[in-house]
């Protein structure tokens, strides 16, 4: 379970986060909805203990943020999208090894979760292949693998699908899924409205720093009179909103 | 709580082995690229020292009695070929002859005009050449005529003297690596000290932020100063490994080819550098090599981008050059003191006093202190800029 209270981050003259507010519970997917520089990618680092909030805090599974930032890593998981930090030097393997050492597992551990993960990703023929050399969708799934790689309960996703073709979104979106399906607290960053729809159990829509709106779906639709997300999204949110 | 620096450090190292292009410029071109550069030009400067084998002169119109002079027994071994080209300026310019010689009468004496190019080496170390013999002509032709009247020149010189050199090193008579050896190794080991970790501090900071790497890495379990700890270690490494494959490859050079390697002047005498003072060098080098690495770590931390960060790097490279080349001519024993406050300076003045074999533990205490003092400040900025979110994630 995940509770943001009043979650606020200011860069020096930007309020990036005002006050956000939520609670996602296990086997849930929450997604967070908002035009570029909404404050997004802020939340998810602040949960992820790579920025400290301005005021505000925030709890995984009951233990606060502020307080004992190094045991909330230990059950966070971050994917960012785009082309997947992973080092390109080291194998699939190595790359997915490193962080299960960095995370505390003894080495015959972490060679045994990579290739566990390499099996559930199906990209065991790849993992002993240099990560420069292996395709995005590749790429992505093993960055996938290694965010997981602690198993994690809390799962922060930030556009994990940029720039991936369809079978290979398929394949994140399956195992998103699949993690809810294992009761893992889900969130989902994304500017794709359909993914949104289809993988969403609820929606927060963020606007200049501001969750102005959270439910699901059918709440969003109902209490805005709107037909779709896409509708709602461009009432609460698009360019001529307050 | 567990630290994660030695599993970050052996990654790091891992992960760097594999970059061919660091490799290169780490090992390979310390361990190549500098003996050869300087068996090139040591080989020049023997050349020059040891002075041409053959000198082609053209004689202007009515300069031909220098044919004459030739035969004298003085200029037998002395290579001189007299070339005969339709314009001899012009060959001149175009190196064909190295000089020409014109022939006047002043104050009733035979008098020649050497004429060389002054923007050639090979025209300059001819005209020294020819001037040498026809002094050597002068002066015989000088003794024979005093001879004749009963004078040697030994009885005209008002005195004699002779030149015996001495070391005042402590325990070891006559030691020391050669002026060259001592000239050379101590400046390309303290540049590379500071080049050979600035590839390796810009791929593991400015790299990572670049590659999206870091974000991750700070989410795991290691904390950011066992971060800093590993990467640091892996810089020094390679900063270290450099200024040693720079030390190998002069010393194989020298092995192969001494007289190369010292300038022609192959005046070292093999190395005694006393357990003490060998072991205050390594201190140095290594506090040193620690040094430099923070540095390109904190420039490669602060910038955004890789070529942000090699444009920082190049800049401690530049400036860790000043003190290196304002203190190339000196030896070991012209340090003074208060030279031992001046960082990097005070670096090279004890490797040379340590090729010298003089032991100055003063000098080198400080300058250890000095450089640990340096260390502590960059590490604590390190730890600043490690902590300062809008240094490490900088849009
Ligand atoms: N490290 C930083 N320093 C200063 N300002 C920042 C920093 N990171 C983000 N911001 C600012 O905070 C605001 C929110 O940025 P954020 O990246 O969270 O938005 P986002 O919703 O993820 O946008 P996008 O859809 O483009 O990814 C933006 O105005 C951004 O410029
Ligand atoms: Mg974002």
């Amino acid at each position: 379970m995940l509770t943001l209270d009043k979650l606020t981050k200011h860069f020096k003259d930007v309020k990036a986060v005002r006050e956000v507010s939520f609670t996602v519970t296990g086997g849930e997917i929450f997604g967070l909805l908002g035009a570029n520089g909404a404050g997004k990618t802020t939340t998810l680092r602040m949960l992820a203990t790579m920025l400290t909030p301005t005021s505000g805090t925030a709890s995984i599974e009951g233990i606060d943020l502020l307080k004992q930032p190094d045991r909330v890593r230990g059950c966070v998981g971050l994917l960012f999208g785009g082309d997947a930090g992973l080092y390109d030097r080291l194998t699939a393997r190595e790359n997915i090894v490193y962080f299960a050492r960095l995370c505390g597992r003894d080495e015959a551990e972490a060679r045994g979760r990579a290739d566990a993960l390499a099996e559930a990703f199906a990209f065991t023929e790849y993992i002993d292949f240099p990560a420069k050399k292996l395709s995005k969708g590749t790429r992505q799934k093993v960055a996938l693998a290694r965010s997981i790689v602690h198993d994690p309960t809390v799962m922060l996703f930030d556009e994990p699908m940029v720039g991936l073709d369809v079978t290979s979104r398929k394949d994140v979106e399956d195992f998103m899924l699949e993690l809810k399906a294992k009761g893992k607290t889900i969130v989902l960053s994304d500017h794709n409205l359909n993914i949104t729809e289809r993988l969403c159990d609820r929606i927060g829509i963020l606007h200049k720093g501001e969750l102005i709106a959270a439910g699901t779906l059918d709440e969003l639709c109902r209490s805005n009179r709107c037909a779709n997300l896409e509708e709602v999204f461009f009432k609460l949110a698009g360019r001529d909103a307050e | 709580m567990k630290s994660y620096t030695g599993i970050i450090f052996r990654k790091e190292l891992l992960d760097i082995f594999r970059d061919r292009r660091s490799i290169i410029m780490t090992f390979l071109l310390p361990l190549v690229l500098y003996p050869l550069m300087f068996w090139f030009m040591g080989s020049q400067v023997a050349d020059e020292i040891e002075g041409p084998s053959e000198v082609t002169v053209a004689l202007s119109e009515g300069a031909e009695s220098f044919r004459e002079l030739l035969r004298a027994p003085v200029f037998s071994d002395a290579n001189i070929r007299v070339a005969e080209p339709e314009d001899r300026m012009a060959a001149l310019r175009d190196g064909t002859v190295e000089l020409v010689i014109e022939q006047k009468t002043l104050n009733g004496l035979t008098h020649y005009d050497l004429i060389y190019d002054s923007n050639k080496t090979s025209s300059s170390m001819a005209m020294n050449h020819v001037t040498g013999y026809i002094n050597e002509y002068v002066w015989s032709v000088q003794a024979d005529k005093l001879a004749e009247i009963g004078i040697t020149l030994d009885t005209l010189a008002p005195l004699s003297y002779g030149v015996l050199s001495r070391s005042f090193v402590e325990g070891t008579e006559e030691s020391g690596a050669g002026i060259f050896l001592s000239m050379m190794l101590p400046m390309l080991m303290v540049i590379l000290l500071s080049v050979g970790g600035m590839a390796t501090a810009v791929d593991l900071f400015a790299g990572e932020k670049e590659r999206r790497t870091f974000e991750p890495l700070l989410c795991t379990g290691a904390r950011r100063a066992d971060i800093l700890a590993g990467k640091l270690g892996a810089v020094t490494t390679m900063s270290l490994l450099s200024a040693l494959a720079s030390a190998l490859g002069l010393a194989a050079g020298y092995i192969f080819n001494p007289k190369a390697m010292t300038l022609g002047l192959d005046d070292a005498q093999g190395l005694a550098i006393p357990p003490s003072t060998a072991l205050f060098v390594l201190l140095i080098i290594a506090v040193t090599a620690v040094f430099f690495s923070g540095l390109h770590i904190l420039l490669s931390t602060y910038a955004r981008t890789v070529k942000e960060a090699s444009t920082y790097g190049s800049f401690v490279m530049l400036a860790s050059y000043v003190p290196v080349f304002a203190s190339m001519t000196k030896l070991g024993g012209d340090f003074e003191f208060w030279t031992a406050f001046i960082p990097i300076m005070n670096v090279t003045g004890c490797l040379k006093m340590a090729l010298a074999g003089i032991s100055n533990p003063a000098y080198m205490a400080l300058t250890f202190g000095l450089t640990a003092v340096f260390v502590a400040v960059v590490l604590l900025l390190g730890r600043y800029m490690f902590k300062k979110e809008n240094i490490m994630l900088r849009a």
